[in-house]
């Protein structure tokens, strides 16, 4: 049915002058509306890792964040025929994602329990399976990166998303505006206003 | 300017979109205020770090999952079920009073144009009838004479009712 492997050589035909031609977004999910499999495995391949570290630096925990882009993912294939290309894919694709993962955060602010995930046996904080750092610049920029990460949770809902959207995912403005559907300007004075209150919360930590 | 106008225009300082003018402004406020410019200073460097900041990756088996979870689920991708000839149920119920007015409106319309069609038709009858038959018209002038006769008649009778009968109230009498 659906081969991983093989997805890139049906995915990446040569054009007529003998270059490889990559299909865009908006191209893989027309030819997946019309039954494409292997398109539907592109943009999970393209689209995975990028989500999971928006998600990820929204939710903080590591499997309830791969959990919440499986969803993403299941909901792209579910409702397919709902996407237009009036919008960009990559838009409709990051609003599911922000929709699942308001949804889990707002669950986890009313339970406020720790997550066996989150205990290993030693009881102590569980770490994401990463590579070990090996110079101490490499431990500094670990510990930079916890204490932003920090810091973002500590921020207002609607400022937490435009700073990772921005920040973190790289996002234009234009795109951040049609995600969280407010005007460009209200991106702009809200991703303002998060850098500052950042500052603040990094103060705090860094103290 | 102001530490507030300051703090508005830092992140299209730091995106490189602040209008000329206002960048010599806020250039030097910051020359004067050393806080400002740490404050600037240290927003720059975070984004930095936001944007190099470790990036996570899903599992290995991430893809295997997906699509174990897609088969076995019985998850069908498919155009949506709740339309009605492709339109929601909202739109729908929007279309159809639609319809149902403009033809309410229609009909309406179609009943007043038939209406001043018999007038006319019966106008155009009564002239040809007058025109064919001229004793036609003398009996329907009789006619209009009499209904106006009776009609003085009926006034008269009306007006003698409406008299007060004073007869029995007061009485001159001779002595």
């Amino acid at each position: 049915m659906m081969n991983q492997t093989s997805s890139i050589s049906s995915i990446i035909p040569l054009d007529k002058a003998g270059n490889n031609y990559v299909y865009s977004d908006e191209q893989l999910m027309a030819r997946f509306q019309k039954g494409d499999e292997n398109a539907y495995i592109e943009l999970v391949n393209r689209y995975r890792d990028r989500l999971l570290n928006f998600v990820y630096n929204y939710i903080g925990d590591f499997e309830i964040s791969e959990d919440i882009v499986q969803d993403t993912m299941v909901k792209l294939y579910q409702k397919k025929h709902y996407y237009r290309e009036i919008a960009k894919f990559s838009t409709w694709l990051y609003t599911i994602a922000k929709n699942l993962a308001n949804t889990e955060f707002r669950k986890k602010k009313q339970r406020k329990i720790t997550l066996l995930s989150q205990i290993s046996r030693d009881d102590k904080p569980y770490d994401i399976p990463a590579d070990q750092p090996d110079t101490d610049q490499e431990i500094q920029s670990d510990i930079a990166n916890r204490i932003i990460r920090k810091a973002i949770d500590e921020l207002p809902e609607k400022f937490k998303t435009v700073i990772l959207l921005r920040d973190i995912q790289e996002l234009p403005y234009e795109e951040i505006s049609s995600i969280i559907e407010v005007p460009i300007g209200t991106v702009k004075s809200r991703i303002n206003r998060a850098r500052l209150k950042l500052q603040v919360e990094l103060k705090h930590l860094r103290t | 300017m102001n530490r507030y106008e300051f703090e508005n225009l830092i992140s299209d300082y730091l995106d490189g979109s602040i209008p000329f003018k206002k960048r010599k402004e806020f250039e030097d406020y910051m020359k004067e205020d050393k806080d400002a410019e740490a404050l600037v200073s240290n927003i720059k460097t975070t984004i930095s770090e936001m944007n190099n900041s470790q990036k996570v990756k899903v599992a290995d088996n991430f893809n295997e999952k997906l699509l174990s979870r897609v088969k076995n689920e019985g998850i069908v991708s498919g155009p949506p079920n709740n339309t009605i000839l492709g339109f929601t149920p909202f739109y729908a119920s929007i279309l159809s009073c639609l319809c149902v007015a403009f033809f309410v409106v229609a009909s309406q319309l179609i009943n007043v144009s038939q209406d001043s069609n018999s007038d006319i038709k019966t106008n155009q009858y009564t002239a040809e009838l007058e025109q064919n038959n001229p004793s036609y018209s003398k009996k329907i002038d009789l006619e209009k004479e009499l209904i106006v006769d009776s009609n003085i008649d009926s006034l008269q009778d009306k007006k003698e009712k409406e008299k007060p009968n004073n007869s029995n109230k007061i009485k001159f009498v001779n002595y």
